[in-house]
C-alpha cells in the first residue's frame, strides 16, 4: 500500500509539473496580457509602465523560475484583473465546479446503469431501440444546445426550475443534467455491451441452471463483472466533465472554475490560468488514484495479485 | 422506474422555493459583473453601471451628453494647465467619513499610481499634481494644456482616504465604501453584486431597498431569465429575440449608445494609403441594408463620423457616404485599381452584436466592386493585441467607444500618427488633434472636434457603419428604468410594483 501511494505521489508530481510548465510557456506564446488590460486610447508609455508593474519585463526563464518557486508554496501571484491572489480565486470557485461535476457524474451513473441493463436484457425489443435512441441523442447533442433546450422546457415553459445561478439544489439540476448527457450515453452503451457479453458466459448459465431468479443473476453475477470498465470510464470522464463544465457554467451562469478559467484565458490573466490548471491537474490525478483503489475493492483478483 | 420518477419530481418541486422578496428589490441581468469591488481596477463597459450605484465621480454626463457636476459643484480653468474644482459640501461616504478635497487627491493619485495597475490611468495621464486648497476646493495641475481633463474625470471614482488608511486595501475590497445612492451588500465573483439603499444619500434616499446585478454571460439565458420572471431587467438582448419577448408582454426598449461600429483601415499600407481607395470602400458598403436586415433596425447609421449626435464634437453638417457601387468602382479606377485588389479582413465572433454577419455582408459588397477581402476570425485576446501592435487588418471590424464621457476626443485622438498601433498618419490631422487638446474653451474645442470629423469624413480612416444600440428588456412591474447612452443607469427613482 505504501509503495502504491509513493508511486502515485511521483505520478502526481510529474503530471502537475509537466502540465504547468506546458501551460506557462503556451500562455506566454498566446499573447500579451497588457494589451487586454488597457483601453484602446492608451499610450505606449502607459503600456510599458503597466508591463513593468506586472513583472512581465524580466526574461522568460527568470519568470518561469520565479513562477515554479512560488507555485511550490501555493503562491501563484496576484490575478492581473481581480486584485486578489490567483490561488484563492481558484479555491473559491472550485467547490462550485466540483459540486456540478459530481452531480453530473451521479446522474450519469444513476441513469446509465439501468438504461444499459434494460437494453441488454430486453434485447431486440422496442425497449432496446428506445434505449439506443436515448444514448445516441445524449452522445451527439452538444452541451450548449441541450442546456438551452432544458432551460426553455423546464424554466420557461414549465416554471419548474430556475434558469440560472447557483444556490438551492434546484439550481443544480439543469446544469448537472446537461453536463451528464454525454457521459450517461457513453456509459449506458458500455453497460449494454458489457452486459451482453457477460450474459453469454458459462457461469451465468450455471447460475441460471441452479435456479437463481433472473434478478439475482443480473444484479449479482453480471453487473459486478462489468463494474470495472464502467468505473474506469466514469473516472476518466471526470476529466472530460471538468472540461465540459466550462461551457455548461457559461450557459447557466454557474460561478465555477470553468468560467473563471475562460475569462482568465480571454484576458490573458496568466496567474489565474496557471493556478487553475495546477489545481485541476491535482484533482484529476487524485481522482485517478482513487479509481485504482476502487478497482481493488471491486475486484478481489486485483487485491490478491502481488507486484505490478 | 415509476418510483424514481416520482422521487425526482417531488424533489424538484420541494427545492424550488420562490423568493419571498419582502423588500423592493430590482434584479438586473447583465453579461458580466465587475471583476473586483475596487472600481479603479476594472474598465469593462459592463462594470460601469454596477460601480456607479456605489461610487461617484467629480463630474458626469447628463442625458444631452453635457458634462455636469456630481461631487464637484463647479470648476474653472485658472490657466492652460491649472484647474480649480469646488466640491459639494455635506457629502459623506457610507462609513460616515466626510467627502473632502483629500479624497479627490487620494483617488486621482491612486488611479495614476503604477502600483494600482488601473486601466483608467491613461485617461488622466496628463495630470501632474492634485492639491487641496481647503476642505472643499481642489486644484489639478496638468503637464501641459489638456482640455479633455473633465472627460477623463468621468471615469475616476472617488474613494475614502481615511478608510483606506485605517483598514487597508484588502479590507476595502471586502467592504467597499463610496458616496453613491446604494451601499455595498455583497459581491460573489461571476455570480452577483448586490447593494442596499443608502438612507443618507445626498440627493435623497433611493426608492428601491435593494439592487442586484446578476452575471449571466449567455444571451439566451438572460432572455430566459426575463421570461421566467427571475430578472426584472435584462441588458443586451439580441435583436432576433425581441419579437419573442414582446409577444410575452415584456417591454423591450433600445437606446443608441456611445459606440460607433466601423470597418477600420490600416491606412498606412498600400493600397489603403490612397484616399480614393478608402473613399471607394465607403461607397461600396450598404449601411442601410446592414442596419435594416442584420441589426433589424436597432441602431443608427453613422453620419460619416465615428460619434452620433449624442457625442460632444458631433458635426451636424456631415452626411453618411451613400451606397453607390458605381462611384466606388470609378474611384478605384482613378486610384489605379480598376480591377480592385485583395486584402485581409480581421473579424470577430460575438465581440459585437451580429459581428460575423456584418463581416460577411461587407465582404460580399466589397466583392461587387472588385475588392476581394479574406476573412480571418481572431480570438479576442489576439484581436486586441494585434490592434495595439499595429499588425491587424488592413481591414478589421471595430467599435469606437466614446462612452461614458460621450466625447469625440476619445476615438478621434486615436487617429493621430503617434497613437498606439499607428493606423492613420497625416500631419495635418495631427495638428488638429494638438489644437483640440489645447483648446481650453469648450466651444472652441467643440469646433475643432467638428473640424476633425469633417477632415476624416473626406479622408476616411474607416468605413463608417452604425452607432450601436443597447436593447434591453424590462418587466411591466418595473417603473422608471432607463438605460443611458453612457451605459449607465440612474436607479434612484426606479420602483418595482408588488
Amino acid at each position: 500500500m505504501l509503495q502504491y501511494c509513493r508511486a502515485r505521489l511521483v505520478d502526481l508530481v510529474i503530471a502537475v509539473l509537466g502540465v504547468s510548465t506546458l501551460v506557462f510557456f503556451l500562455l506566454r506564446l498566446s499573447g500579451d496580457p497588457v494589451a487586454l488590460l488597457v483601453t484602446e486610447t492608451t499610450t505606449r508609455e502607459e503600456m510599458e509602465r503597466l508591463r513593468e508593474a506586472l513583472g512581465l519585463t524580466a526574461p522568460l526563464w527568470e519568470q518561469y523560475v520565479r513562477f515554479l518557486g512560488h507555485a511550490l508554496q501555493g503562491d501563484f501571484g496576484d490575478s492581473l484583473r481581480h486584485a486578489r491572489p490567483a490561488a484563492s480565486l481558484v479555491w473559491e470557485t472550485l467547490p462550485a465546479t466540483l459540486e456540478l461535476t459530481a452531480a453530473a457524474l451521479l446522474i450519469a451513473t444513476l441513469l446509465a446503469v439501468p438504461l444499459g441493463m434494460l437494453a441488454a436484457i430486453r434485447r431486440g425489443t422496442a425497449i432496446e431501440t428506445s434505449c439506443s435512441v436515448i444514448t445516441l441523442v445524449g452522445q451527439s447533442m452538444p452541451f450548449f444546445w441541450l442546456g438551452i433546450l432544458l432551460i426553455l422546457v423546464f424554466a420557461v415553459q414549465l416554471h419548474a426550475l430556475p434558469s440560472f445561478g447557483r444556490g438551492t439544489l434546484g439550481h443544480l439540476i439543469l446544469p448537472a443534467l446537461t453536463l451528464s448527457a454525454a457521459t450517461m450515453a457513453k456509459t449506458a452503451r458500455l453497460v449494454r455491451s458489457g452486459m451482453l457479453e457477460v450474459l453469454s458466459q458459462e457461469y451465468i448459465r450455471t447460475a441460471r441452471a441452479k435456479g437463481l431468479p433472473e434478478r439475482l443473476v443480473v444484479l449479482r453475477h453480471a453487473l459486478r463483472n462489468i463494474a470495472i470498465p464502467v468505473v474506469t470510464i466514469l473516472g476518466l470522464d471526470f476529466g472530460l466533465l471538468l472540461g465540459g463544465a466550462v461551457v455548461t457554467e457559461t450557459i447557466f451562469a454557474w460561478p465555477g472554475t470553468g468560467r473563471l478559467m475562460i475569462q482568465a484565458i480571454q484576458g490573458r490573466d496568466f496567474p489565474v490560468v496557471q493556478a487553475a490548471v495546477f489545481v485541476l491537474a491535482i484533482v484529476f490525478v487524485v481522482i485517478n488514484a482513487l479509481l485504482d483503489l476502487i478497482y481493488v475493492w471491486l475486484d478481489p483478483r486485483i487485491r490478491f495479485r502481488r507486484g505490478p | 422506474m415509476k418510483r424514481v420518477a416520482i422521487l425526482f419530481l417531488s424533489l424538484t418541486i420541494a427545492l424550488f422555493v420562490s423568493d419571498p422578496a419582502a423588500a423592493a428589490r430590482l434584479t438586473i441581468g447583465i453579461g458580466s459583473i465587475p471583476n473586483t469591488p475596487d472600481p479603479h481596477r476594472d474598465s469593462t463597459a459592463n462594470a460601469l453601471p454596477a460601480y456607479a450605484q456605489m461610487f461617484e465621480k467629480l463630474v458626469g454626463v447628463d442625458d444631452a451628453g453635457k458634462i455636469v457636476g456630481l461631487l464637484a459643484e463647479s470648476w474653472r480653468a485658472l490657466s492652460d494647465t491649472l484647474w480649480e474644482f469646488k466640491l459639494r459640501r455635506n457629502v459623506t461616504f457610507h462609513n460616515g467619513e466626510p467627502f473632502t478635497a483629500e479624497a479627490v487627491k487620494f483617488s486621482i493619485e491612486r488611479v495614476l499610481s503604477p502600483a494600482t495597475k488601473s486601466p483608467w490611468g491613461g485617461r488622466i495621464a496628463a495630470v501632474d499634481k492634485v492639491e487641496p486648497v481647503d476642505a472643499h476646493t481642489v486644484r489639478i495641475t496638468t503637464k501641459g494644456p489638456f482640455a479633455p481633463l473633465l472627460q477623463g474625470l468621468t471615469v475616476v471614482d472617488i474613494l475614502p482616504p481615511r478608510y483606506f488608511a485605517e483598514k487597508g486595501e484588502k479590507e476595502f475590497v471586502s467592504a467597499p465604501v463610496g458616496t453613491g445612492p446604494f451601499r455595498f451588500k455583497s459581491w460573489v465573483k461571476q455570480d452577483h453584486m448586490a447593494f442596499t439603499a443608502n438612507p443618507t444619500y445626498w440627493r435623497g434616499r433611493p426608492v428601491l431597498d435593494e439592487v442586484v446585478f446578476r452575471s449571466i454571460p449567455e444571451d439566451s439565458t438572460r432572455v430566459a431569465g426575463v421570461e421566467t420572471g427571475e430578472l426584472d431587467v435584462a441588458l443586451l438582448i439580441p435583436p432576433e429575440q425581441v419579437a419573442r419577448l414582446k409577444a410575452k408582454g415584456v417591454d423591450v426598449r433600445s437606446v443608441n449608445q456611445g459606440q460607433g461600429m466601423v470597418i477600420n483601415f490600416r491606412a498606412t499600407v498600400e493600397p489603403l494609403k490612397l484616399k480614393k481607395v478608402r473613399q471607394a470602400l465607403n461607397y461600396a458598403v450598404d449601411k442601410e441594408g446592414i442596419l435594416k436586415n442584420l441589426l433589424l433596425g436597432y441602431g443608427r447609421i453613422l453620419d460619416g463620423q465615428v460619434v452620433g449626435p449624442d457625442g460632444f464634437g458631433y458635426n451636424p453638417a456631415l452626411k453618411p457616404y451613400p451606397y453607390d457601387p458605381k462611384r466606388a468602382k470609378q474611384l478605384l479606377a482613378e486610384a489605379g485599381y480598376p480591377n480592385g485588389f485583395t486584402v485581409k479582413f480581421h473579424g470577430s465572433i460575438g465581440r459585437y452584436t451580429k459581428d460575423k454577419e456584418i463581416e460577411e455582408a461587407v465582404i460580399g459588397q466589397l466583392a461587387e466592386v472588385g475588392v476581394t477581402a479574406h476573412l480571418e476570425i481572431l480570438e479576442a485576446g489576439v484581436f486586441i493585441q494585434s490592434f495595439l501592435g499595429g499588425t491587424i487588418g488592413p481591414l478589421w471590424i471595430w467599435a469606437w467607444q466614446y462612452l461614458p464621457a460621450m466625447d469625440a476626443d476619445l476615438p478621434l485622438n486615436f487617429f493621430q500618427t503617434r497613437a498606439i498601433g499607428r493606423h492613420f498618419a497625416n500631419p495635418e490631422y495631427d495638428a488638429l488633434v494638438a489644437r483640440e487638446r489645447a483648446a481650453m474653451n469648450p466651444e472652441e474645442r467643440q469646433k475643432v472636434l467638428q473640424e476633425m470629423a469633417a477632415f476624416l469624413r473626406d479622408d476616411p480612416p474607416c468605413i463608417f457603419l452604425v452607432q450601436t444600440a443597447g436593447i434591453y428588456a424590462v418587466q411591466p412591474r418595473v417603473q422608471g428604468f432607463a438605460w443611458k447612452p453612457t451605459y449607465l443607469m440612474d436607479l434612484t427613482r426606479v420602483r418595482v410594483a408588488r
